[in-house]
């Protein structure tokens, strides 16, 4: 259905008159992969579908000023992983004034309760072990490791070295294997 | 050494991991991808036309907060003296009205403070000041005068 690059969907998006045609074709494009991007770290479809929501609100709103130095893709995955962040440590915060609350366990209780979840033993293992991850290695684990993305991708849209995603992403790897051989 | 060999095999996925595959375990309701972008497109108009609304609110805010501050301040001044006694109140007795309450309750002689004051701290008042307070601060003098 969408076949535009970017930069045409950056300059459909400037003409007045197409602006809320060119937002739908943006929306269209890059739904699917946004939305896994941040079910991947929330894995609640609710708690997700509330970001994606966030996520597409800010894009309409700052897309006026995007300079296009990225590409739109990027720039749409950077939101979305800052609102998915911002998510989790609000989650965070509200969970501490609940003392019976168990940090720890609470991601893995949510992979077990949810209707959505479709996978076999060892992918419920795997899931279970990401989500034991502090957050920055499980959001470096998800795009290396399930949306196969360069290292360079993942730099731009986090910002942080080669070098040190290299760090968090081996010992994710560390960590997970020695999960799933307990 | 050690730690560049490791960064030279970073993409290393171990068997154990590799073995649960790549697919997302995880689903979407019936039609959620489909259903996404009206949605979407609903709350990006809500949020145009929700604006000018914002706009308002904004400064409204402002003129009620001046508003308010006008009315404390005026209830403050009307009632300074009961909110903060210590500061403000008159309900502490002046020093010299605590003397004279004071003298009153005793019967001095004149005389007897007169003395007891010394007459070296007593200054005799010159006749000069006493004809220019009686010529310049007394405005019945021609009754005075009548009368005499």
């Amino acid at each position: 259905m969408t076949d535009y690059t970017d930069s045409e969907l950056f300059d459909l998006f400037r003409d007045p008159d197409k602006k809320s045609h060119a937002f739908d074709l943006i929306i269209n494009k890059y739904q699917e992969r946004i939305y896994w991007h941040i079910r991947k770290l929330l894995i609640n479809h609710d708690d997700t579908n509330d970001v994606v929501q966030n996520t597409f609100i800010k894009a309409w709103k700052g897309l006026e000023d995007f300079r296009g130095q990225a590409g739109i893709f990027t720039w749409l995955y950077r939101i979305a992983t800052n609102e998915s962040l911002t998510f989790l440590r609000q989650k965070n915060r509200t969970q501490s004034f609940f003392p019976f609350s168990d940090k720890g366990n609470e991601f893995p209780d949510l992979l077990e309760a949810d209707p959505y979840f479709d996978g076999n033993e060892l992918q419920k293992k795997l899931q279970k072990a990401i989500l034991k991850l502090p957050p920055k290695q499980r959001l470096v684990f998800n795009m290396k490791y399930f949306d196969e993305m360069k290292y360079e991708e993942i730099s731009e849209i986090l910002g942080t070295s080669i070098g040190s995603l290299k760090a968090s992403f081996h010992h994710a790897v560390n960590k997970i294997e020695k999960y799933l051989e307990d | 050494m050690s730690y560049i060999v490791n960064m030279k095999e970073t993409d290393y996925i171990p068997e154990k991991i590799s073995s649960a595959g790549k697919k997302s375990p995880f689903t979407v309701p019936d039609g959620y991808f489909e259903r996404l972008p009206k949605d979407l497109a609903g709350m990006v108009n809500s949020t145009i036309t929700d604006h000018p609304e914002k706009k308002s609110v904004r400064i409204f805010w402002p003129l009620l907060a001046v508003a308010a501050g006008l009315i404390i301040a005026v209830v403050f001044s009307f009632y300074r003296d009961e909110l903060l006694p210590g500061i403000f109140g008159n309900n502490q007795p002046s020093v010299e009205s605590t003397c004279i309450s004071q003298l009153s309750t005793f019967n001095i002689d004149e005389e007897d403070l007169i003395i007891a004051l010394g007459t070296d701290s007593v200054q005799p008042i010159e006749s000069e000041i006493i004809a220019e307070y009686i010529v310049l601060d007394n405005n019945d003098l021609e009754n005075m005068i009548v009368e005499l």
